[in-house]
């Protein structure tokens, strides 16, 4: 179990590097997050079913976090390249 | 970038928010900054090629390049604050947008200063 989470986070930056900051438009990340989404959705159901209501709130939580550095690193990179085209 | 793509994303994107809106507002407020920045994102090249193509005309045409500057300055404010404006009215937030515009017209002001000088001081020279 321990060795899976950790395979999987080192899976994520090698992820994040194959996705070029070129300027096609992909969806990855809007499928990213619709998922991580669902998931949460589900898991938030699955543990309150169980009846731990703050570990589901937390589960929630954590998601939301974990969406919003994806999120902080696309509205970097955006306000990187604006900055470079308008010379501010 | 062709239309075609933009739009498809676009429609990707509004039935992801679509389905997630009513399970999880606050993931589907990132979702939607997501997409906003995506699509600027992959604007900004042509964009730039707009840029290129005024500053050029501007070269040619003899306007004083730190004129031209301030009002590229002013153009990406303009395109910033708005973003923000957006993403925050989408959120719900109406109060927090119409600050985030406030600012920007502040802003845009402050940087219109040297032009509104330049103006000034060739209508004072013309009456002189």
């Amino acid at each position: 179990m321990r060795r899976g989470a950790r395979r999987g986070r080192r899976e994520g930056p090698a992820r994040r590097r194959a996705r070029a900051p070129g300027e096609a438009l992909n969806a990855d990340v809007i499928w990213q997050i619709a998922g991580l989404g669902i998931l949460i959705v589900v898991v938030h159901s699955v543990i309150k079913t169980a009846g731990r209501d703050e570990l589901a709130w937390m589960v929630t939580v954590a998601g939301v976090v974990v969406v919003l550095f994806r999120v902080i690193g696309v509205v970097n990179q955006l306000f990187q390249a604006v900055r470079s085209v308008f010379q501010m | 970038m062709s239309v075609l793509a933009l739009v498809a994303f676009a429609l990707v994107a509004v039935v992801c928010l679509v389905v997630l809106r009513p399970l999880r507002p606050e993931l589907a407020v990132l979702l939607s900054v997501a997409a906003a920045a995506l699509i600027f994102l992959a604007l900004l090249p042509r964009i730039a090629q707009v840029v290129s193509l005024v500053t050029d005309l501007a070269a040619r045409g003899g306007v004083e390049p730190a004129y031209l500057a301030a009002v590229l300055r002013i153009i990406g404010v303009a395109y910033v604050a708005e973003f923000g404006a957006q993403v925050a009215r989408d959120a719900g937030e109406g109060a927090i947008a119409a600050k985030v515009e406030l600012g920007g017209k502040v802003l845009i002001l402050l940087l219109a200063v040297p032009i509104l000088l330049g103006i000034l001081s060739l209508v004072t020279k013309l009456l002189g």
